[in-house]
């Protein structure tokens, strides 16, 4: 079948039904077979064979060491067509870019891509397509029989004798494993990478059943790496700006108050808001009863301040979350499917009262795009994006109306990956934009004395100061899909523009 | 040969780098040409309109100016030239 | 109002486009100081450039020129002839100075003070109707005058009040110098405060995050408004009693006190203040 053949098999969002989402019957388990420093032979225990599917976790970010390990080694076999099932994708990860570049891999599924993996998948390199995940979507896609896995090599932070696995503990604990949840029980075989074997694990993240092989390691990743990719609150005072002005817009909308329950986003300007929100709950004694998705120190110092009762964990994004996970029985892991599983019975996003996101671009019907440039260079991928948009009472994306020359709103974003049903209120900093949808929000904002117009009138500002831009359609080669959560197809990538 | 240079590469800035030549010529570099390609030219033109003198061979490295910015820098880039 | 005129170096055009959204009361596009005398030239030209596409800015527009000494202040007078802007802030201002400068141009000038001379000037600055306001630079005037900086400011407590007292003699607005300390926002506060206590309306700002601090302090308060507000009811109460003078709330209010109290609910209502 041809990746256009493919396609066209996949059902469409906003067009065909919705399709069922049967969960599969877990995998067998064989007990632990093998423990060994020797990667030839845990691979001639996988038995690895042309067209297979190989699984990783991200949650030691860019600095990831067990992919690079395991592909470097698969490499010498001569195996074609590896279909690559990494929850996401970082600059690092150079073993992966090398066997793309030659050729040998096929299929890509990820929920976020960044880097020259993502570039070379915009130079057509793949054999087959690059699939686009949500973080819940991949979850179910693996837990439903859609994305089967031959076999996962799932870095384990420290690991027992029976093959439990531990995120909190170890050389290079990352904390929760919330996306190696779905591997561990789906694939065929698992295999454990580990730097530390110990005898008693303080806590299990990873159940030892499920697990076949255990591959020991000098290091699995480099501890200053595991914490890049986060970044620190913004001190550009356009960004605060725009915080200050999402505060105040979640205050008359009455969403800080008692019992909240919050998300927000790893940008700078989603901690400055986190920020500014524990203030506020602060002056006025509030206590919310949870915040999820990926956790920092902001979050563990409003648990440890009592201003939470709970944190909900699918990653950590740094030490202290990690120290906090250990230590605090109401900083609880959650996996992937818990938090946001369409397939799973209650997943949290359909709990939270609100949540703060980014976009590279958003448009007149407020669909977002976290996956590509205006370029159509792929750049990312939603991660958590749908599934809280869609999951949460309010969703507010909080973004500067320009960057650089390139006016961030737009007639239609380059690629959705959020649908603007999903989406209530854009803050930028030249003004805050509510979805028609939403007249009981749209009325609160009014009464404030915060500059809000519509959607339209913020493109008009943006192009009196940019200009208007060219409407430059996309190349029509196709190198990915955007899934949605439920798995049916939401958008294609294509070839990026060059000039 | 005499060169007349203004602005810098940060970000929504744009340097512009001015011969004399024997005819007009304008060289555009963009990370956003394709959007804006004619809003910028358009500000170069504005520069050498309000310049005078010439004919200057123009190469602008962009990274996102405001037309205001280009015409800026494209005018002192000409007015290096004569210092 | 002038509560916050905000320093904004005129080499960068990332800062300079988004310089609105900051809230100032005013914007100094810094052709002096904060310029590299590489950049002077270039600078100018996208000072000049930016201010042309302006259309009715919430905020006031100063250009502050080189000085009147300096191999670019002519370039700079000559090239600002072809744009709208509301001030020139002409630095190391002496009453020869501003003479001088204001023979040149007919836009509206603010002294910016910051020798021994200037404070000396001062009186005859704010009298000769040349100038709009003066604003305190304290740096160079301790530079100037050989002395140190003082935890509580006493140093600067006599140029201050020469400059605010000369202000309010000649209606001009006084503008504080900056806080330097740009991560101290308790000491800016302090120091702000300092400044209203003398008679100064507004203080210079060189950080964007000063501006919100500096408002805070020379906005009436919350308490400043109610109390004014009340002053101003009951005022217009014994008018219609046909009274004048009267005791109120342990005080007497004549008519300068109820005129006072409405200036206060006038700058209140400019800050924003709804009733």
């Amino acid at each position: 079948m041809t990746n256009a053949e493919r396609l066209s098999k996949i059902p469409r969002y906003g067009v065909d039904a919705l399709p069922a989402s049967p969960i599969q019957p877990e995998k067998p388990c064989r007990g632990l077979a093998l423990m060994s420093r020797d990667i030839d032979k845990i691979l001639d225990f996988v038995t690895p064979r042309d067209g297979m599917t190989v699984s990783f976790h991200h949650h030691l970010r860019n600095g990831d060491q067990v992919m690079n390990q395991v592909l470097h080694a698969l490499a010498k076999r001569p195996i074609a067509d590896l279909n690559v099932a990494a929850s996401s994708v970082f600059p690092n990860y150079t073993a992966l870019f090398d066997l793309i570049e030659a050729g040998r891999v096929h299929d890509l599924y990820a929920n976020y891509v960044n880097g020259p993996v993502a570039d070379a998948i915009g130079h057509k390199r793949l054999t087959g397509l690059c699939f686009l995940h949500t973080h819940g979507g991949r979850a179910r896609a693996i837990e439903c029989g859609e994305l089967k896995i031959d076999v996962a090599f799932l870095a384990a932070p420290s690991v027992d004798s029976f093959g439990n696995a531990c995120g909190t503990a170890g050389k290079n604990a990352c904390g929760s494993l919330g996306y190696a949840d779905s591997d561990l029980r789906y694939a065929d075989k698992v295999v454990l990478v580990t730097d530390t074997v110990m005898d008693t694990l303080p806590r299990i993240d990873l159940d030892g059943r499920y697990v076949d092989a255990v591959w020991i390691v000098d290091s699995i990743g480099e501890a200053e790496g595991i914490v890049s990719g986060t970044t620190r609150i913004t001190r550009d005072p356009v960004g605060l700006a725009i915080a200050r002005t999402t505060l105040e817009v979640l205050d008359s909308c009455g969403l800080i108050q008692n019992r909240l329950s919050m998300q927000t986003g790893a940008g700078g300007i989603s901690l400055a808001v986190t920020e500014f929100v524990k203030s506020r709950m602060k002056e006025r004694g509030l206590v919310g009863r949870f915040a999820s998705g990926g956790i920092t120190k902001s979050y563990v110092d409003m648990l440890e301040e009592g201003l939470l009762e709970r944190i909900y964990d699918v990653q950590c994004f740094d030490l202290d979350a990690v120290a906090s996970l250990a230590r605090n029985p109401n900083h609880i892991a959650m996996s992937a499917a818990q938090y946001a599983g369409i397939h799973h019975p209650h997943p949290i996003v359909d709990d939270l009262d609100f949540v703060i996101l980014g976009a590279t671009e958003i448009d007149r019907e407020f669909n977002v795009n976290v996956a590509t440039d205006s370029f159509g260079k792929l750049i990312g991928g939603s991660g958590g994006h749908a599934d809280t948009a869609e999951g949460a009472k309010v969703t507010i994306i909080t973004t500067q109306l320009i960057k650089g020359r390139l006016p961030i709103v737009k007639d239609r974003v380059t690629t959705i990956t959020t649908p603007g049903k999903n989406v209530d209120i854009l803050v930028t900093e030249r003004g805050v934009a509510v979805h028609p949808q939403r007249p009981d929000l749209l009325e609160k904002l009014k009464a404030s004395n915060l500059d809000v117009v519509t959607i339209d009138e913020l493109l008009t500002r943006a192009h009196a100061l940019t200009g208007t831009p060219r409407a430059i359609p996309r190349n029509t080669d196709v190198v990915g899909a955007v899934l949605y959560r439920d798995g049916r197809l939401i958008d294609t990538i294509h070839t990026p523009i060059t000039l | 040969m005499k060169i007349g240079i203004a602005g810098s590469l940060e970000s929504c800035d744009c340097r512009a780098t001015v011969t004399l030549a024997p005819a007009e010529s304008i060289q555009i570099q963009s990370a956003v040409g394709a959007f804006f390609h004619d809003q910028i030219l358009a500000a170069v033109k504005k520069a050498l309109a309000e310049a005078g003198g010439g004919p200057y061979a123009v190469k602008l490295e962009d990274k996102g100016a405001y037309d205001y910015a280009i015409t800026a820098r494209v005018l002192s880039a000409i007015r290096r030239l004569s210092e | 109002m002038k509560r916050s005129l905000l320093f904004i170096p005129g080499h960068r055009p990332a800062q300079m486009q988004t310089a609105d959204l900051l809230k100032a009361d005013a914007i100094v596009f810094d052709l002096e100081d904060a310029v590299d005398p590489t950049e002077k030239t270039a600078a100018r030209e996208l000072v000049v450039q930016f201010l042309s596409t302006l259309k009715q800015p919430a905020f006031s527009t100063v250009v502050r020129i080189n000085a009147l000494d300096s191999p670019y202040f002519e370039a700079d007078w000559n090239a600002l002839k072809k744009v709208a802007v509301d001030y020139l802030m002409v630095p190391k201002a002496t009453i020869e100075t501003i003479k001088s400068v204001a023979a040149l141009t007919s836009i509206p000038l603010i002294a910016l003070v910051e020798s021994a001379k200037g404070v000396i000037d001062v009186d005859a600055i704010a009298s000769s109707g040349l100038v709009r306001g003066i604003a305190f630079g304290a740096e160079d005037y301790r530079l100037d005058m050989r002395i140190e900086r003082q935890a509580d400011a006493s140093e600067l407590a006599y140029a201050r009040a020469r400059i605010a007292v000369a202000c309010k003699a000649y209606d001009l607005f006084a503008v504080d110098t900056p806080w330097i300390d740009t991560y101290d926002d308790a000491g800016l506060r302090t120091d702000a405060k300092r400044a209203k206590a003398q008679g100064f309306r507004g203080k210079l700002c060189i950080h964007p995050g000063q501006v919100t601090i500096v408002h805070e302090v020379f906005s009436p308060s919350k308490d400043e408004i109610q109390k004014a507000k009340r002053i101003v009811e009951a005022w217009n109460q014994k008018q219609k009693e046909g009274v004048g003078v009267f005791r109120f709330e342990n005080k007497m209010i004549d008519k300068p006190v109820a005129m006072q109290a409405l200036a206060v609910l006038e700058e209140a209502k400019q800050a924003g203040w709804r009733d």
